[in-house]
């Protein structure tokens, strides 16, 4: 019988899990496919409802884990495959080559040097950085990393050169990692919808026109405007911003269920607006507003803003002005009238889609939609953790962590249900 | 709203069943955002459609529904359905209700009738019965074997006369009565609207504009092959109507001395006879496609086909088909098949016009006069703040 644990995602809910695991004793090993952990959260502005960025709750989060021994963290890394049964599984780690290695004391000398420019995926390619990078300012590990799809490699070796501390590996080699695990924890998280796949609402074609985790970006201070929310087609400061609520979501022919956290989103992105721009004039375009339990104060105090309109009516449809703003068409239900009106920037809030959907991991039993069934976790010895079983919040997603870490110690120590 | 003023709202659930039976099974799906009004490209902005209808049917209020003139100023798009985020199909909703409306507006309570097809043997019994017996007594002795084939050896044209003016005339007035008794509705009852309409002629005569450019029925998207197959079909009815017309008073000119012109059957080069050819074709080319669409298109996209609508569609098909084959059989001198054919054309048209009042044809009408009343009362597209 084994007892440790292996955790899949390294965002907010996988190192929630690790961390809670690794405190009450047991051997961790938390993968995490990107080259930093943080996940989703790390490239937030602000949490709501209290408004704190979430970078001073991931901090805290990295030290637990960088002073318990028991963790093993492993980034730029996919678990291959599985075997075994609840309580003596084998898993197979591959780790893709950093081409830094542990030397580094990230001083960005290599950066200064690198001739190339790859599309920023941690701003969702509103920006650029070099082929070798720091992922973000706040990276853990704080090492840099080279994108070799884009590096041209040793006939270069410009950052070789530069680098004072010999931290770059330009030849290091793919690694694989076998490990023995009484669990594995699913912490597999979620991406935006493709909001391209919305007819007529213009995601993709109208500039600006974007989504609600572009809106986080453009929002802070580290993102591609250093935090200035400004218009997509020529940088000028925006007057008024639209929110269009469930852009993809409670839609059959898209995601058919509700995400849960687009309203609370949209109301705390309506407040960045309003905070940059006084003068700024906010609508928010939804089917029903949900701000359940203790969120509903968030949105009545939102509600309280005479620029912030509360307007009930699904979006229809996006189209460029001649201006290039982007007007939006719906019924204003309440109003008793159909509107046509222009906005400097459109967000759509679009909802959760699990990566699980997409990227299905070994013999994870998903429903109808992507998410694990939660029945069987302890049996299966597969257990969901955060967005993996359902779409919820940052809060909601640690506490079920927690308990995924609780969920994982039973496996193998008796069979029930 | 003082509480003593709130408007009393009666459910009504039998009616909401009966929209669910008559084609709008979707209607429980709807919750009501707005998608469908917002993507409407034919309603008016001013408290549009189809999102009010949807929940007013759910909560099976008649009384708002039956004679809305918005129920009619819908031309079944479906863009409504197509981008419907519950599968509830406002444009099948609409149609359900206006085919309740259907047998609501006609008179004589003979509007049951044409709701199933159960009714059907019977309905088609009465011109059979009645077309057989006038060619048994009105035909000329041995039809069957007179060269060259005359149709009106068969039935001659007094004879259909007799049998079609009556029968008619008795469809013109069943019409005329649902005209007045929908238009009364539509005052009453159509939302968005302040104030006594304006003057219905030249509103009226902006319909007749609009219907022959197929202006409303052209922004449709999601069913928009259908527009040019309507017009074609539009376009041709409306030539073999005047055809019709012209022959019968060529026959009468004949008959009355007034002088002589062609009596049936015309040159295939004469005018009157190239109207009519030129009409069948477009309007046989112009059901075809509408008819194959419904048969294999989305259900989504081209809607739900209801009895109302396999009833009209296959009666205008066959109709217009009986037609042409009858003309063809003439042609090439086949007399059993040109004068059978000849037959089934005659109950079809009988089928198709006298009962146009109960059937789907009185869409025709209905429409007609909703977009009339619309023009008249400036149900606008501005909206009212």
């Amino acid at each position: 019988m084994q007892s440790s644990v292996l955790v899949v995602g390294g965002g907010i809910s996988g190192m929630t899990a690790a961390i809670e695991a690794a405190e009450c004793g047991r051997q961790v090993y938390l993968v995490e496919k990107e080259a930093y952990l943080g996940g989703r959260v790390s490239k937030m502005n602000k949490y709501f409802p209290k408004l704190c960025p979430p970078l001073c709750g991931l901090e805290i989060n990295f030290r637990r884990l960088r002073v318990n021994p028991l963790v093993t963290v492993m980034t730029g890394s996919k678990v291959e495959k599985v075997t075994g049964a609840s309580g003596d599984f084998t898993a197979v780690i591959k780790t893709a080559p950093r081409y830094v290695n542990e030397k580094c004391v990230a001083c960005d000398d290599c950066v200064k040097v690198c001739p190339v420019n790859r599309p920023d995926d941690f701003n969702y390619n509103m920006s650029e950085t070099k082929a070798v990078y720091l992922p973000h300012a706040m990276a853990m590990p704080a090492k840099y990393v080279i994108d070799m799809s884009v590096c041209k490699g040793e006939a270069c070796s410009e950052c070789v050169k530069a680098c004072k501390y010999g931290a770059i590996e330009l030849n290091m080699e793919e690694k694989t990692t076998t490990v023995k695990v009484a669990a594995v924890v699913y912490a597999t998280g979620w991406k935006p919808y493709d909001a391209g796949k919305i007819e007529n609402l213009g995601y993709g074609q109208i500039k600006n026109v974007i989504n609600n985790v572009e809106m986080e970006r453009l929002s802070a201070v580290n993102g591609p405007t250093g935090g200035k929310i400004v218009r997509q087609d020529n940088a000028e400061p925006v007057k008024k911003v639209a929110f269009v609520q469930c852009a993809g979501s409670r839609d059959e022919n898209h995601l058919p269920y509700c995400s849960s956290i687009c309203c609370l989103a949209s109301i705390k992105q309506a407040n960045y607006v309003r905070d940059q721009y006084p003068e700024s004039e906010v609508s928010i375009f939804y089917i029903d507003l949900r701000a359940p339990g203790k969120y509903e104060a968030f949105y009545k105090k939102m509600e309280k803003d005479k620029n912030v309109k509360f307007i009930k009516g699904k979006v229809a449809r996006i189209e460029q002005d001649e201006s290039g703003r982007a007007t939006v068409t719906v019924e204003d239900i309440l109003g008793g009238g159909k509107l046509k009106e222009s906005f400097d920037l459109v967000v759509l809030a679009t909802g959760m889609e699990p990566t699980m959907k997409t990227d299905k991991a070994v013999d994870v039993v998903l429903n109808d939609d992507g998410f694990m069934e939660l029945d069987r976790q302890t049996v299966d010895g597969f257990i969901p953790a955060g967005v993996a079983s359902g779409p919820v919040d940052v809060t909601t997603s640690i506490q079920n962590s927690t308990g995924a870490a609780l969920r994982a110690f039973q496996c193998g120590v008796g069979k029930r249900g | 709203m003082d509480q003593t003023q709130a408007p009393i709202i009666e459910p009504d659930v039998s009616f909401a069943r009966r929209i669910i039976e008559n084609g709008g099974d979707t209607l429980k799906k709807c919750f009501q955002c707005g998608n469908c009004s917002a993507v409407c490209n034919v309603t008016p902005d001013n408290a549009p459609f189809p999102r009010k209808e949807m929940i007013w049917a759910q909560w099976g209020l008649k009384d708002r529904l039956i004679g809305n003139a918005d129920v009619w100023l819908c031309h079944q798009c479906n863009d409504c359905s197509a981008h419907c985020p519950r599968g509830a199909n406002p444009g099948d909703v609409m149609a359900a209700i206006r085919n309740i409306s259907f047998a609501h507006f006609a008179p004589f309570g003979l509007g049951a009738l044409f709701t199933s097809k159960k009714y059907l043997p019977l309905l088609l019994l009465l011109p059979v019965v009645l077309i057989g017996v006038a060619v048994s007594f009105g035909s000329k002795q041995g039809f069957m074997s007179i060269k060259p084939i005359v149709f009106s050896n068969m039935m001659p044209v007094h004879v259909i006369d007799l049998v079609f003016l009556p029968t008619v005339g008795l469809a013109a007035l069943a019409a005329l009565i649902g005209v007045s008794n929908i238009m009364k509705s539509f005052k009453a009852r159509t939302p968005g609207v302040s104030g006594q309409p304006g003057p219905m002629i030249p509103a009226a005569i902006k319909t007749v504009l609009g219907i022959l450019k197929h202006e409303k029925m052209a922004q449709c998207e999601a069913n928009a092959p259908r527009t040019i197959a309507h017009q074609m079909l539009f376009y041709g009815f409306f030539a073999l109507l005047a055809t019709t017309t012209l022959v019968a008073i060529m026959y009468w000119i004949n008959k009355l001395g007034i002088g002589s012109v062609s009596a049936t059957p015309l040159a295939l080069a004469h005018p009157v006879k190239l109207l009519g050819n030129a009409g069948a074709l477009l309007a046989f080319i112009g059901v075809s496609i509408i008819y194959k669409r419904r048969l294999t298109g989305d259900p989504k996209n081209v809607g739900k086909t209801g009895y109302y609508d396999s009833f009209f569609g296959t009666v205008l098909f066959w109709t217009i088909t009986t037609g042409i084959l009858a003309e063809i059989f003439r042609l090439i001198d086949i007399s059993p098949a040109a004068f059978g054919v000849y037959y089934i054309h005659l109950v079809l048209v009988f089928t198709l016009l006298v009962y146009a009042p109960y059937s789907k044809f009185a869409h025709m009408l209905y429409r007609f006069m909703a977009l009339t009343y619309s023009n008249a009362a400036r149900r606008s597209k501005e909206r009212v703040e």
